[in-house]
């Protein structure tokens, strides 16, 4: 074995290493401890090692993460043994619950309006992190077809520069309870653009102009056009996604 | 009995919360992404963590399922990273073990995050757990011949990103 090809090896050695019975490895480490340049590039190579290891093990963890990891168990029950008096509990919730949703649409709906900026930041969160194309095709007919079928906004307009992208496909997310449309155009550059339809009537205060706010990590903009609400969101900043707001 | 499996779930959160935080801050590279991901990965254990049968699993149950969380939720930039690209291997310069010291922990992480994402979770588990590369392995489900490769390529990017980073290249365009 050589010392370049000792070095290689060691490269990936770690002290805790629990594959060093592998005979490479030993004879590496037996060609360290004789050779005395591999051994001095090899313990400053440990010592380097030691130092990133120890950088990334100090990443700080949030203090809050652990009392919201408990306290997320309290919601997501794993598995529960129903007796009798449990299916009484159970019996006395869905009375109440009924009162509740009987009084809500008596009284209205006013509890818990529909702001837009809700809608803008839960669309923001699913380009971001939920993301799912649920059909793919560059066919915008195809794909307002599909969106139909699903009780979607169809008959959304695609403005005049977007339409000069490459459509790749889209799928259908739901904001309390109303449909909204996705279509996903590539960018070109790797990136994609996201352009949400909703009705504007599932809003209580659907944008009235054209509105361009930061949103997390992306650039979005806003617009309400005949029955529909529309927001187009994408990597970048708010100017160079109102180019593709080029008309309708 | 089920105070016994919320005592169990406790353990659980307690012994492994952190690490599984640093793992996903290691693949995120930004703080509430990776507490999404560790809730994500409880709630996914508290659904279906009872059908895991041998117990001695646990942890790498829970690393593997936030990783597919993770690769889930980055579904969309998985679509355009097909290739595993095979470049030529250059002399690996020297990174004294001082430069490192003067990082902080975000701008390691900061660097990990420009090493080609195909690496980044193997060479994370490599420094942040004392995995076997078989563990590595098992908690990405990929061979062990490709484990060996991604860390050894992920390595060297990352120890190439730091010299450039203590030697004051680090904004400078990478060819």
């Amino acid at each position: 074995m050589t010392r370049t090809e000792a070095q290689k090896i060691l490269e990936l050695f770690r002290p805790s290493d629990r594959d060093s019975n592998d005979p490479a490895i030993r004879d590496a480490l037996e060609l360290a401890r004789t050779d005395a340049e591999l051994r001095t590039w090899f313990e400053q190579h440990l010592r380097t090692e030691q130092a990133i290891r120890d950088k990334l093990r100090a990443i700080p963890v949030p203090e809050t993460l652990k009392r919201q990891l408990l306290e997320q168990n309290k919601i997501v029950r794993p598995r529960f043994v129903w007796g009798p008096a449990q299916w009484m509990k159970l019996a006395a919730c869905f009375v109440i619950l009924l009162g509740a949703v009987l009084a809500l649409t008596y009284y209205g709906s006013d509890m818990r309006e529909a702001h837009f900026t809700d809608f803008q930041s839960r669309m923001v969160r699913s380009a971001l992190r939920e993301y799912k194309m649920e059909l793919l095709t560059r066919d915008i007919g195809q794909l307002r077809h599909w969106m139909e079928a699903r009780q979607a906004p169809a008959d959304f307009n695609v403005p005049k520069g977007l339409a000069q992208l490459n459509l790749t496909g889209g799928g259908v997310l739901h904001w309390r309870n109303h449909p909204v449309s996705m279509a996903c155009f590539d960018r070109g550059d790797k990136q994609m653009l996201f352009l949400f339809v909703m009705e504007k009537d599932a809003l209580t205060d659907p944008p009235s102009g054209l509105q361009t706010e930061k949103v997390k990590k992306l650039a979005t903009v806003s617009w309400t056009q005949g029955q529909n609400t529309y927001l187009l969101a994408g990597p970048g900043d708010e100017a160079s996604l109102r180019k593709y707001i080029g008309g309708s | 009995m089920h105070e016994k499996g919320e005592l169990q779930f406790e353990k659980l959160v307690e012994a492994y919360y952190a690490p599984l935080f640093r793992f996903a801050y290691s693949l995120t590279h930004e703080e509430s992404g990776a507490c999404d991901l560790v809730q994500e990965t409880f709630v996914v254990w508290a659904e279906k963590g009872h059908q895991l049968q041998d117990a001695s699993k646990v942890k790498t149950w829970l690393f593997t399922t936030l990783h597919r969380r993770f690769l889930q939720n980055k579904r969309r930039e998985i679509r355009f990273v097909h290739v595993e690209i095979e470049g030529a291997e250059s002399e690996l310069p020297v990174l004294h073990p001082e430069s490192v010291s003067r990082l902080d922990s975000h701008m390691v992480v900061k660097l990990l995050s420009q090493v080609n994402p195909q690496f980044q979770a193997p060479v994370a588990l490599f420094y942040l757990e004392d995995y076997s590369y078989n563990e590595i392995a098992e908690v990405l489900e990929v061979p062990l011949g490709t484990v060996k490769s991604r860390i050894a390529r992920g390595l060297r990017e990352l120890r190439e990103l730091m010299f450039d980073e203590a030697e004051g290249r680090g904004g400078e365009a990478r060819v």
